[in-house]
């Protein structure tokens, strides 16, 4: 099918690319303690994308009996798409890195259902007021790309994932507290999981007063989205090419503080970004995006590449980073906390995204978040708000971490800014 | 088909089986600055069986509509492993209608696409025009078509055809380090005539972006808040709506105490309704994704808390009536239970007996997203206006609104005539299934002591 459409697509074309996925995976969900459903699923999808006149078009469908519509479909959009400043890369070597283990398709349906049932257990059993959800699931994804350019590769990958969580109730306050782990090995045990979510809910028991001041914050590596999410969006090279980006123009500049690195690396085994290609059959690699503070690059797509001047970073179709790392630090978060006089642990926030994140502020509710008192955890916070501008924020961080955790895809240390400002209600 | 799916439905087993088929086509363009950015087009056929089997339920998501009678077993063998208990289910009638398409005047699958690149660029050369200082647009039209098929092991069998056409415009404005944007929408279950004629509203987006730079941001603290209807409908949505779903309820002994049908949540004057048959709403279907009616559910009234939102499954659980509010998103999802079209009712105000005994306080405006977390909310405010001694004064930026949503609806002390419903062409995400067509309405509101997030 796939040599069918790209045949029927190089013939009309000046150039042509055709993808098709193919996904099984099977979970089991636990909603209010209970196990609710066991779910299976097995999609594909067939996407085409051809260069005619100088023109981009593209089309994709889940009905694989429509290949040459969607060929058709594909060439008569070319004619009103947008130009092409790229040519469809051939044949390359493949990115060592390990994608598929296969435990992960052979965990049965009952496995499971005993994975997410131990973690329910294990909450309840510390508190049993707590309204437990959990779930565990697999997915395998078999992958293949050709092109007009004579390259074709595969590649099958496999995630396994698993989540806890509860929602504790007492009067008008809910304390919501959630985590999950998805890596394409079976590797996380269910037990651990269910005590760091345990913890979250030790350290909630207590409420802590607040009153609104500037103080120094610990993002958690979980709570480093306040500053990764527009710091992504800022080194996406197509926001730079627009200008839209305040890091435009900026390679070379000092952005951030000495401590403070970041790379983009699709080239950890297992890691639920890596991968030996990325959607345009472009080897992944790993690119240092900040290094000791210094911009050193943008994260580019072959088109947007073209465009700009640049070389894909291999993170194509659309520029997105792939699994994100900041380097640790040498300081625990214990020392971190015990030398902080007065100040805040940020775990999740609520609301990101609905600032003006482009330009890099931020203006979130805590929605899980611990107080800190002369070195030490006094309690969580309530009805309050953390403000600030990740490009005012990066020169600041003070300390990093020295024990990076995985949160969906980034392996970031607990981040300590000094001074953010913190308001509470009243 | 229908035969097939009803074969399939035969002696399954299980104590509840169903099968919904999806077809679907969706084009979309979208403009980036002067550049078109994207043109992509997308068809697709899938389906989902559900069976339930003591309580419990096996879900089978496919794109090949080969065998169904093996998705409906394999459905029932993961629903055997769920259940422990026995299986609820609210009676509904029988369906058997293959409902006629709704009225389009244009069906936008018949509009060629350069039609609707020239629309769309004449939007974004509106957005681009507005002001000098703006810096770029992202101005996006979408149009998808949708037609459901659902039979289910009761002999309920429908058809409904559902479009939905959406654009998006977008104007940034730069000045040095400082972004501000401007945001006007439009969403509606309607024909490529709905996208027609949104002048006016790319020109106001542009030209909001612009003044916005030279707005001060808000002084975060404690004001009387008085939203205008675009907000009030997202808080009445995301900050209510959703503790009014009833699968996150019926399981959950605190949550159920804390949303006790008969309890007060708000003032006299303060009206909350859902309503998926509302003529022309762009969440409005006749029959929701479990073949139940949809209907006008009052969830508040007179500020006393009186219905919620139901699939069958919560409605026979709870004991309580059903509503029809089991939707999907998409062929690849199970229906859960969400909003159709939510809204406020009016009240008896004019917008000016709101401002006017308002000393210090801001007039809240658009939305550019909100969220919850069980009683937390947050929203963001497109912009906003001082209220200073009774009167609107400067416009300022970076508003974001946060509260409980119990102690805020307390608060409501004034609703305004001037019932609005906001088209703007987003979507409501639960459960991943996202984004849902729903309708937001409300009419302006205020609030007394609502925490303003920024910088102090």
């Amino acid at each position: 099918m796939i040599e069918e459409a790209l045949d029927l697509a190089s013939s009309k074309t000046d150039g042509a690319e055709v993808v098709f996925v193919q996904r099984r995976s099977t979970s089991a969900d636990y909603e209010d303690d209970k196990l609710k459903r066991v779910d299976v699923a097995q999609t594909s999808q067939l996407r085409v994308r051809v260069i005619v006149g100088g023109k981009i078009g593209t089309a994709h469908t889940t009905d694989t009996a429509q290949a040459k519509a969607v060929v058709a479909r594909a060439i008569e959009l070319a004619e009103f798409g947008s130009d092409a400043h790229f040519a469809f890369p051939g044949p390359s070597d493949r990115t060592d890195v390990k994608t598929y283990d296969p435990a992960v398709e052979q965990t049965p349906k009952e496995e499971l259902v005993a994975a997410g049932g131990e973690m329910v257990d294990l909450v309840k059993a510390y508190n049993g007021e707590i309204k437990v959800f959990a779930g565990a699931g697999w997915a395998v994804e078999d992958w293949r790309l050709a092109n007009s350019s004579g390259l074709d590769v595969a590649d099958r990958s496999s995630s396994f994932g698993i989540g806890v969580g509860g929602v504790l109730v007492r009067n008008t306050d809910m304390l919501f507290v959630y985590l999950n782990r998805d890596w394409r090995r079976r590797e996380t045990e269910p037990r651990t999981l269910a005590d760091r979510a345990i913890q979250q809910f030790r350290l909630a028991e207590r409420t802590a007063p607040l009153t609104s001041k500037t103080m120094p914050v610990i993002l958690s590596p979980r709570g480093s989205y306040v500053l990764l999410l527009s710091l992504l969006i800022g080194v996406n090279g197509k926001n730079v090419l627009k200008g839209d980006s305040p890091l435009a123009g900026r390679l070379g500049d000092k952005v951030a503080a000495d401590c403070f690195t970041l790379v983009d690396d699709g080239t950890i085994d297992y890691a639920p970004a890596s991968g030996p290609w990325d959607g345009e059959g472009v080897p992944r690699r790993r690119t240092p995006i900040i290094e000791r503070g210094i911009l050193r690059s943008f994260i580019y797509d072959l088109e947007t590449a073209g465009k700009a001047g640049a070389h894909t970073t291999g993170n194509g179709p659309g520029c997105e980073a792939s699994n994100v790392v900041i380097p640790p630090g040498d300081r625990s978060l214990e020392d971190m906390i015990r030398d902080t006089k007065e100040g805040l642990l940020v775990e999740h926030v609520l609301g990101l995204g609905q600032s003006n994140i482009m330009n890099g502020d931020f203006s979130v509710n805590i929605s899980l978040g611990y107080k800190i008192e002369n070195g030490e955890i006094v309690g969580r916070v309530k009805n309050a708000m953390l403000a600030g501008n990740v490009y005012d924020a990066l020169p600041r961080v003070a300390a990093l971490g020295s024990e990076p955790e995985w949160a969906h895809s980034s392996y970031v240390p607990p981040i300590l800014i000094d001074g953010l400002s913190v308001i509470a209600k009243g | 088909m229908r035969e097939r799916m009803e074969r399939a439905l035969r002696r399954t087993g299980a104590d509840y089986a169903e099968i919904r088929i999806e077809h679907a086509e969706r084009t979309s363009l979208s403009f980036r600055g002067r550049e078109l950015d994207e043109v992509s087009y997308s068809s697709s056929v899938g389906g989902v069986a559900r069976a339930l089997v003591k309580g419990g339920w096996g879900i089978v998501t496919f794109n090949e509509i080969g065998d169904l009678r093996a998705s409906v077993k394999e459905a029932v063998a993961c629903a055997r492993l769920v259940g422990r208990d026995r299986s609820e289910l609210a009676e509904v009638p029988r369906i058997d209608h293959v409902i006629p398409p709704p009225r389009m005047q244009r069906d936008f699958r018949g509009v060629a696409l350069g039609e609707k690149k020239r629309v769309l660029q004449g939007y974004n050369d509106l957005l681009l025009g507005a002001d000098p200082k703006i810096h770029t647009t992202h101005a996006t039209y979408a149009d998808r078509y949708r037609k459901v098929s659902f039979a289910n092991s009761e002999g309920t069998y429908f058809e409904e055809v559902r479009p939905d056409v959406t654009v998006s415009l977008t104007a940034v404005a730069r000045d040095g380090n400082l972004v501000q944007r401007g945001h006007e929408g439009m969403g509606r279950a309607a024909g490529f005539e709905a996208a027609l004629g949104l002048e006016a509203k790319a020109q106001m987006a542009g030209q909001r972006a612009a003044h916005l730079l030279a707005a001060p941001p808000v002084r975060g603290g404690t004001y009387t808040v008085i939203l205008d209807p675009k907000l009030g409908g997202v808080f009445a949505h995301e900050a209510f709506g959703h503790l009014s779903e009833a699968d996150g309820v019926y399981e959950n002994e605190k949550l159920r105490d804390l949303m006790v049908l008969g309890k007060r949540f708000g003032p006299d004057l303060l009206n909350i309704v859902d309503d998926g048959s509302l003529p022309g709403g762009r969440g409005t279907h006749l029959l929701d994704d479990e073949g139940v009616h949809t209907r006008k559910t009052y969830l508040i009234k007179e500020g006393i808390l009186v219905g919620r939102l139901h699939s069958r499954e919560t409605a026979a659980k709870m004991g309580e009536g059903v509503t029809g509010n089991a939707r999907a998103v998409a062929w690849n999802f199970p229906p859960i239970v969400r909003m159709t079209n939510t809204y406020i009712e009016p009240g008896n105000l004019s917008f000016d007996d709101l401002v006017r005994d308002v000393d210090l306080g801001l007039y809240a405006c658009d939305m550019l997203g909100g969220q919850t977390m069980m009683e937390m909310f947050t929203f963001s405010a497109a912009c906003g206006y001082m209220i200073r001694d009774g009167k609107v004064s400067e416009l300022v930026r970076d508003i974001v609104l946060t509260g409980n949503v119990f102690e805020t609806l307390r608060n409501i002390d004034g609703v305004a005539n001037d019932l609005t419903w906001a088209d703007g062409g987003g979507g409501c995400g639960k459960g991943g299934q996202q984004p849902l067509p729903v309708g937001l309405g409300s009419p302006h509101l205020r609030i007394r002591g609502v925490v303003v997030g920024g910088q102090q």
